[in-house]
């Protein structure tokens, strides 16, 4: 025992902390909410009455139905929108690939609930593209009416996830695997299906059952274009308009938790198998051919329709936020910077808000993700692991669960000197990000460390630095790069986050952007301003993803050139 | 630099290791007297790392102690030992420039900026590396690494050095110029050095003593040539140099020591009390092939050129003898009948 903690003290201390903090604000909510899904709300006994409440309404039927059929429609949605393109980026040698790769990334840098009101005036009932064809070709087409709106918002919002995937997947194919089958005979759409298909499935199905449980959980993009009977809206609408007595809310959250966990569970099946299609590096990817010139006529314009489809949100977000007027017309009628100015006058407080909430939520993310990557990696504390394994527990938790969580668990703590139950102040919404970006942080953070050769520390520690010095010294400063990144990407989406703060959000003036879009959109007076923020919002994330980009480069190559410093050898 | 008469010994007492189940030292005694350079010779795996790191205090032994002059140092951290490692593949610090790593034990210690600037210059120039304190790490080639963390361990002027198979990622060349370079360094300085290499060329050029290691215990120790002449298994033999292992008679004639290897008659020295039935190695470059006797008959089986020698498998009765001949000396065909000689320097009495 002396020597398994020996020079682990205030680790184990800081280890302790950590444990504690993610029970408290991790684990007891969830359970909390699990716990309250099966008990009476009156006895309070133990009852499966809530359930059999829950599949008897026909509300819940419905919402329950709507929201499998919403996520697997956009799942497929998104698969039709990826397969062609990762298909063009690796099968052929084709000059448009950076184009298809500028399509992968431009969705993510706007959340899907922020353009979706954009969506509709351009490609709604009464949009601008159904004014159009109505009055040229007399017929419209129903882009936006009912599920379809959210099912056409989400696909186009989360198709690079299995864009990435399957092009992963693809290039990791090794060519001999398939000039072997061809070898064997196996030619054309056999090919594809006995060889390619089965070897990328892999890679499709992890990104798939990602966007699956993504749209599952959303509750911004269906709120926005008024569904309400969806699972995850429900969840919040019960909440928020009925009381945190009402059972159905923490029904609907378990359903949803055993959703994500189900998912995760797949998509970590799905990789597991995942290696024996990566024979070797660098010499894979498919043999690739140049294309015929009908051939480049038919890519190009399949890649131009989705890339019109992908940059709607950002066109129509824009035409709103400096329109004046936007209704039954193809374009606003007048331009302006209103919208802008009222934003800047009035509604700035949003924008410092979000920037107070994620710069603090990200800086926690990286400190504690920091902490348990170098307890789990470095240090031989009992149970370490088990940090790590809760921190990533967060993914299986969708945001209304845990603001859910947090509303029963702590509205009725006060806390001290501020006066007011822990769960409507400000700070249980930097708790929330926190907990909700800690997964992602956290592997970037273990990504670093792993490239940080242990002996250096021990080589400062034989240079007589304390182990606290050498963390502080030279662990860190070498970890920076990929502590930056970790931040810069929790920064910008905690920046955007809406489905477990919309639930925290207790008054006005501590509301963060994402939660001041949805209000100003409730409204059609309020759209230009919701707009102006959204461009804001994008304007971060934008940023945020460059940036992180950036960082992320300049470490690979400051890696290359100083790579000579490797593990040591087993001589 | 630290003056020779202040060094210290260094002892591991009892010292085992185990990780998990795994028992990596098996009880480990050693004594290095101050100012020696001690080097731990053996297989890879054998645990020769694992004993610097102990030394260093970055593992912690199982049981045991160890003890820097008469201090037990066996419970202190790395950092409060006085004891100085270049690692095997470094260590260098990627973020600081070559002065800021030469220097970086002076800044620990809290040394001022002037002094320390001044010290790091004559560290990086007693390394061959004067006015490369400006460059970063990634700028300098491999042989310049290695001087560089050489002097980032010198500047501190330890109780005790230790280098792990400093040159193993060295060329050949290099390797010869920076093992002259650190013997040098080290009887300049004095300072207790354990050296750790896989080469047994190495170990016999750069020690004042040898340890052979097998399988985490202490196979043999003592002067390179002691090892050389005396081993007392045939893992030592073969480890110190080729060896063709057999068995002969030691036997006292008329007061001359001999062995009797199947009849010829090879005089020994200080060989007293070995008489009896013993394995002997038999080294290559000691065995001369003849057309006439005295010598073991034996018919040639293979060779082979190899520049300045020719090398000779020959069949005597059912052992393979290997010998290293020079190239000048007349050729032997396939198939001779030969005598094969056995020069008395190249006869080593295992036990
Ligand atoms: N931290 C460790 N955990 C488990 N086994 C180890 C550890 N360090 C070394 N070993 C094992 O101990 C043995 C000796 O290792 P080492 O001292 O590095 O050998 P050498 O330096 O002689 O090549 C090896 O079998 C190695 O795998
Ligand atoms: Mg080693």
């Amino acid at each position: 025992m002396l020597s398994l903690y020996r020079g682990y003290g205030r680790v184990a201390w800081v280890a302790l902390g950590l444990a504690a903090f993610l029970l408290v604000f991790l684990a007891l909510p969830i359970l909390k909410v699990v716990f309250v899904a099966f008990q009476d709300p009156h006895s309070g006994a133990l009852t499966l009455l809530n359930f059999a409440d829950f599949f008897g309404a026909a509300l819940f039927q419905a919402s329950f139905l709507n929201s499998l059929y919403v996520s697997g429609m956009s799942v497929l949605l998104a698969t039709l929108i990826a397969i062609p393109l990762a298909y063009y980026t690796t099968r052929f040698n084709f000059e448009g690939a950076v184009l298809i790769q500028t399509l992968g990334i431009i969705p993510l840098i706007m959340p899907p609930f922020v353009g979706a009101v954009a969506m509709v005036l351009l490609l709604g009932e009464n949009g601008s593209v159904n004014l159009l064809l109505d009055e040229h070709f007399g017929f419209t087409i129903p882009f936006m009416r009912g599920l379809n709106g959210v099912i056409l918002v989400e696909s186009i919002h989360y198709f690079p996830f299995i864009l990435i995937n399957l092009s992963a997947a693809l290039n990791n194919i090794d060519r001999a695997m398939e000039e072997s089958a061809q070898n064997l005979g196996c030619h054309g759409s056999r090919l594809f299906r006995r060889v390619v298909f089965p070897l990328a499935m892999p890679g499709y199905v992890a990104g798939a059952s990602l966007v699956f449980i993504k749209v599952f959980d959303d509750i911004g993009t269906p709120l926005l274009l008024n569904i309400n009977n969806m699972l995850a809206p429900q969840a919040y609408l019960r909440i928020s308009s009925i009381g945190i007595a009402d059972p159905m809310g923490y029904v609907i959250s378990v359903i949803l938790v055993v959703f994500s966990i189900f998912s995760l569970w797949v998509s970590l099946l799905a990789m597991r198998g995942k290696d024996y299609a990566t024979v070797q590096k660098g010499g894979g990817g498919l043999a690739r051919r140049d294309m015929r010139p009908w051939e480049k006529v038919v890519c190009y314009a399949i890649i131009i329709v989705i890339l019109l489809f992908v940059l709607s949100p950002h066109l129509g977000l824009t035409l709103l936020s400096f329109g004046t007027i936007w209704s039954f017309s193809v374009l606003p009628d007048a331009y302006t910077f209103d919208h802008y100015l009222t934003v800047f006058q009035s509604a700035f407080g949003y924008v410092t808000n979000t920037l107070l909430y994620a710069g603090i939520a990200a800086g926690a993310d990286v400190v504690i993700g920091t902490a348990i990557a170098y307890i789990v990696l470095r240090t031989g504390l009992a149970g370490r692991k088990w940090l790590d394994y809760i921190a990533m527990g967060a993914l299986a938790v969708p945001g209304v669960v845990l603001g859910i969580g947090y509303l029963r668990t702590f509205h009725d703590f006060q806390v001290p000197l501020v006066d007011k139950p822990l769960a409507s102040w400000w700070v249980i919404i930097v708790v929330a990000l926190t907990i909700r970006r800690l997964p992602y942080a956290l592997r970037a953070c273990m990504a670093a460390l792993q490239q940080v050769s242990e002996l250096l520390e021990e080589a400062a520690e034989n240079l007589g630095a304390t182990k606290a010095r050498s963390v502080r010294r030279i662990v860190v400063p070498l970890m920076s790069g990929g502590i930056l990144a970790g931040f810069i990407t929790s920064f910008a989406t905690a920046s955007v986050e809406l489905s477990a703060t919309i639930m925290l959000v207790s008054n006005e003036s501590d509301a963060p952007l994402a939660a001041g879009i949805y209000e100003f959109m409730q409204n059609a007076a309020g759209r230009g301003p919701g707009a102006a923020l959204g461009m804001i919002a994008v304007l971060i994330v934008g940023l945020g993803t460059y940036l992180s980009h950036v960082v992320i480069e300049r470490g690979k190559k400051s890696r290359e050139a100083t790579s000579i410093v490797g593990e040591e050898t087993a001589t | 630099m630290s003056n020779p008469s202040a060094s210290v010994g260094v002892r591991l007492e009892g010292v085992t290791k185990s990780f998990g189940d795994t028992a990596v030292l098996k009880g480990i005694d050693l004594a290095m007297a101050p100012g020696t350079l001690t080097t731990l010779l053996g297989p890879s795996g054998c645990g020769k790392t694992t004993i610097l790191r102990l030394v260093a205090g970055l593992e912690m032994p199982t049981t045991g102690r160890i003890l820097i002059g008469d201090e037990d140092v066996s419970l202190l951290s790395a950092s409060h030992r006085d004891v100085a490692m270049v690692f095997q593949s470094y260590a260098l610090f990627p973020h600081m420039t070559v002065g800021e790593n030469v220097s970086y034990g002076l800044k620990v210690q809290g040394v001022g900026k002037e002094e320390r600037h001044a010290r790091a210059e004559a560290a990086m120039a007693s390394v061959g590396l004067a006015g490369y304190g400006g460059r970063y790490i990634d700028q300098l080639s491999g042989g310049q690494q290695q001087r560089i963390a050489v002097a980032r361990a010198l500047i501190l002027e330890p109780k005790v050095m230790l280098f792990d198979e400093p040159l193993s990622n060295l060329d050949s060349k290099l390797r010869r110029q920076m093992r002259e370079d650190i013997r040098r360094l080290q009887q300049d300085t004095g300072i207790t050095s354990v050296y750790v290499t896989h080469d047994q060329e190495e170990a016999l050029s750069v020690s004042d003593e040898v340890v052979v290691i097998s399988e985490g215990a202490i196979a043999q120790k003592g002067t390179p040539k002691h090892l050389y002449r005396r081993p007392v298994s045939p893992f030592v033999a073969t480890f110190m140099g080729d060896a063709n292992i057999t068995t002969g008679r030691v036997r006292d004639l008329d007061g001359v020591m001999v062995v009797e290897i199947d009849g010829l008659r090879v005089p020994i020295e200080d060989a007293e009390g070995l008489a009896g039935e013993r394995q002997v190695a038999l080294r290559p470059e000691s065995l001369n092939l003849k057309d006439i006797g005295p010598g073991l008959r034996g018919t040639v089986r293979s060779h082979a050129y190899v520049g300045a020698a020719t090398e000779y498998w020959v069949q005597w009765g059912d052992h393979e003898l290997f010998a290293i001949m020079p190239a000048s000396t007349r050729e032997f065909p396939v198939g001779a009948q030969v005598y094969v000689d056995i020069d008395p320097v190249g006869v080593a009495v295992i036990g």
